[in-house]
């Protein structure tokens, strides 16, 4: 299995990237599972993905293709320890809920709010990708209720967590066309 | 149905009094919040289900669609999943997970792919090293306390190593180091009451200059029995 070409379109803080495989559909349907950073994404039967990715962040965006039903992305998928994270709750059973602020604390220092997620009533799971983080450095999130005054109820704690990278992170240069909204990413040896 | 504290979740791992985690799980279905994984159950994809009458189980990453026993959780509170035979037909009571059930928000029929990866830095594998900070090589010793968390004895515990975990040792007290691959070799903690423990000492030697792998974590194997 070989993705055989690649395009990315960027708009405003959403990246699509199109791929072309190798396999033949005629052999059975073809899944792609997207990787971010070395984080698992989920996968699709088609190939295109959309990323965020907000302004001056960078990434780096892998896919799998694969007619092997029996894939698991998690252990099978690209070897490497993630340098985003997967923030993870259930909702709030409290009626009075209506959002969640997600913190971030790098090391000892401040907590930053790194998303405002909507309470859904009928969505029970929630999630939200962590920016890019620093290798080397202990990180610690919490998730906090809040209700439509505001008020905060009791937070989740997630971690702390020492991210930590083999091989080192690479490092990617970023360049948007403004005539074609394509952005072109180079890795630097 | 069993109920947590009853089957191979009776010992628990606590690091300051803290349950430790291996294993991370990332989405579920409604009305269930996944409370721990077992780290044998390893990273992976598995599948928690809710058939009719609040019949939930658990399909562990790898057990290729086998299901273990449904277990009633009609009323709220926490229940104790299981993995199903493997396919030589021998159980794995310790591929489970443990979950609270809200009852009343379970939907009949649902199902969703459980996400379980690594915990790194947790009290198992001691803090990350990369190959940069080991380059002098590294020797960390911490320890752990091996728990009685259910409602009877539990005897004869045992802990050793899986081969993988080179350069990792284990103690009762701190100085009398071992690093037995083997059930038969391996370190006996003796015997446990109920919400009584011991600790465990673990030892890391990272040699100079030693690459890390990010695919291999501290293996460690514990035995009890139990009646």
């Amino acid at each position: 299995m070989t993705i055989t070409a690649y395009q990315q379109t960027r708009a405003g803080q959403l990246t699509t990237v199109t791929v072309s495989s190798d396999l033949d559909p005629l052999d059975g349907a073809i899944t792609y599972y997207w990787y971010f950073d070395g984080t698992y994404l989920g996968h699709s039967a088609s190939p295109s993905h959309t990323f965020c990715l907000r302004e001056g962040d960078q990434g780096r965006a892998e896919v799998v293709d694969t007619q092997d039903p029996d894939f698991d992305p998690l252990t099978e998928g690209p070897a490497g320890w993630p340098s985003r994270r997967t923030v993870f709750w259930t909702a709030s059973i409290d009626a009075t809920v209506v959002s969640y602020r997600v913190d971030q604390q790098e090391g000892a220092g401040p907590w930053t709010t790194i998303a405002v997620v909507p309470h859904d009533p009928l969505r029970w799971s929630c999630t939200v990708l962590t920016g890019r983080l620093v290798d080397l450095v202990e990180y610690t999130f919490r998730v906090v209720p809040l209700d439509a005054a505001g008020n905060e109820g009791t937070p989740l704690a997630i971690g702390p967590e020492k991210v930590v990278r083999t091989p080192d992170a690479p490092d990617f240069t970023a360049t948007l066309d403004p005539e074609t909204a394509k952005v072109t990413f180079a890795e630097q040896p | 149905m069993s109920k947590p504290g009853e089957h191979a979740d009776a010992l628990g791992i606590l690091s300051a009094s803290i349950e430790v985690q291996s294993l991370l799980a990332v989405e579920t279905i409604p009305g269930v919040v996944i409370l721990a994984a077992a780290g044998s159950n390893g990273p992976g994809v598995g599948y928690l289900r809710c058939a009719n009458h609040n019949l939930l189980s658990w399909e562990a990453p790898g057990d290729g669609g086998r299901a273990g026993a449904e277990s009633q959780c009609s009323a709220d509170g926490d229940y104790l999943l299981e993995a199903a035979e493997d396919d030589q037909g021998n159980a794995q009571p310790e591929k489970w997970i443990r979950v609270r059930v809200y009852a009343s928000r379970l939907v009949q029929g649902s199902a969703a792919s459980v996400y379980l990866r690594d915990v790194y830095s947790n009290a198992i594998a001691g803090a990350d090293v990369t190959a940069a900070e080991a380059a002098a090589g590294v020797v960390v010793t911490w320890q752990v306390a091996v728990t009685n968390r259910g409602s009877g004895w539990l005897h004869r515990i045992r802990v050793w190593l899986d081969a993988l975990a080179t350069g990792l040792a284990v103690s009762p007290d701190g100085s009398d180091w071992s690093a037995p691959t083997t059930e038969a070799a391996a370190l006996n903690l003796g015997d446990l009451g109920p919400g009584s423990q011991v600790a465990l000492h673990l030892r890391r030697t990272i040699l100079a200059a030693a690459e890390s792998d990010p695919g291999v974590l501290s293996h460690l194997k514990f035995s009890f029995q139990a009646f």
